[in-house]
């Protein structure tokens, strides 16, 4: 069932994807799970008109999966923490050298050839922008009052991370051909009881 | 213009894009804090011309350090610049007292234009 699908979405329209994701809403909802898919469509849109305004050419959406609460990553992982009337938290994650390639485009063509203390401040200021766009969208649909915490930044090998919620939606992107992932696990206030 | 500003953010990689900007745009940067704790202390130290604040710190936040700040001086010019633009956040960031409000990412025209109003 669900908890173990990986659904290509590949070639499909914004409605698709919305109603692809009521469907995991219901199945959800009567298996008693109460994350609201609905819910990564501003983070969907956030990401990409956040990366669209660094420079980046191509921001493309290619896959939504969805993982348990547990998320093995390689490399870097930036993670924010939502609260308000959706608590949570967002993950922007991605290979070392893509982390390089973003920072060095934020800093205007700067080389980054080692990923250093200002390398990972334009990362983690990336995933701040993101999920402050994000909440700003959440706004606009009548969520409102969401505040985030200060980005933390993650960096290993093979490393496993247990999220705090017990679904997440795994949206990967192409970006300029850089392959990063937004991690996104999300409850509504009136849901959690 | 010439002016000397004080930036506040916790991510050393904003301070440095705006210190970029203000420098090539003839303006001092006196002092940089990397919390709203550190920028009140560094405020009184230095008294800039004009302060520009992030909002999403830690220790103590750009709305609270807004407050505190104008609570020492009611005149003190502060735009706050945050990614953080939703409606609520604006309105209580210029009901605190801040003269301004840019929201991330920037253009660096829209960070000129802010600070050349609020020094106005």
């Amino acid at each position: 069932m669900m908890d173990t699908n990986l659904l290509i979405l590949e070639d499909t329209t914004p409605l698709e994807v919305v109603s692809q994701c009521y469907k995991w809403t219901i199945a959800y909802k009567k298996r008693g799970k109460v994350m609201d898919m609905n819910l990564i469509n501003p983070l969907i849109i956030s990401f990409t008109d956040i990366l669209t305004q660094f420079g980046f050419q191509s921001v493309e959406r290619l896959d939504i999966s969805m993982i348990g609460s547990t998320l093995d990553y390689e490399g870097v992982l930036v993670h924010i923490s939502l609260v308000g009337k959706l608590k949570g938290a967002v993950l922007i994650g991605m290979s070392l050298d893509s982390a390089k390639h973003i920072a060095s485009k934020m800093m205007m063509g700067m080389i980054v050839a080692e990923f250093d203390s200002m390398a990972q401040s334009a990362i983690s200021e990336m995933g701040n922008m993101v999920c402050a766009n994000a909440c700003t969208q959440f706004s606009q649909v009548g969520i409102t009052g969401l505040d985030i915490s200060p980005p933390l930044l993650l960096m290993g090998h093979e490393v496993q991370a247990i999220l705090p919620v017990s679904q997440t939606v795994a949206i990967n992107f192409s970006v300029d051909s850089l392959n990063v992932n937004v991690y996104v696990g999300l409850l509504q206030e009136d849901s959690q009881k | 213009m010439s002016a000397n500003i004080m930036i506040v953010d916790d991510a050393a990689f904003m301070r440095m894009m705006l210190k970029d900007i203000l420098t090539k745009n003839g303006f001092t940067v006196i002092g940089e804090a990397e919390n709203g704790a550190v920028a009140l202390k560094k405020y009184m130290e230095l008294q800039p011309d004009l302060t520009i604040m992030d909002i999403t710190m830690p220790e103590m936040d750009g709305l609270q350090a807004v407050k505190e700040i104008r609570k020492r001086n009611p005149k003190a010019r502060i735009i706050m610049c945050s990614a953080m633009g939703q409606q609520s956040m604006v309105i209580e960031a210029i009901q605190s007292g801040a003269r301004d409000f840019v929201v991330k990412p920037f253009q660096a025209e829209r960070v000129i234009e802010a600070i050349t109003k609020a020094l106005g």
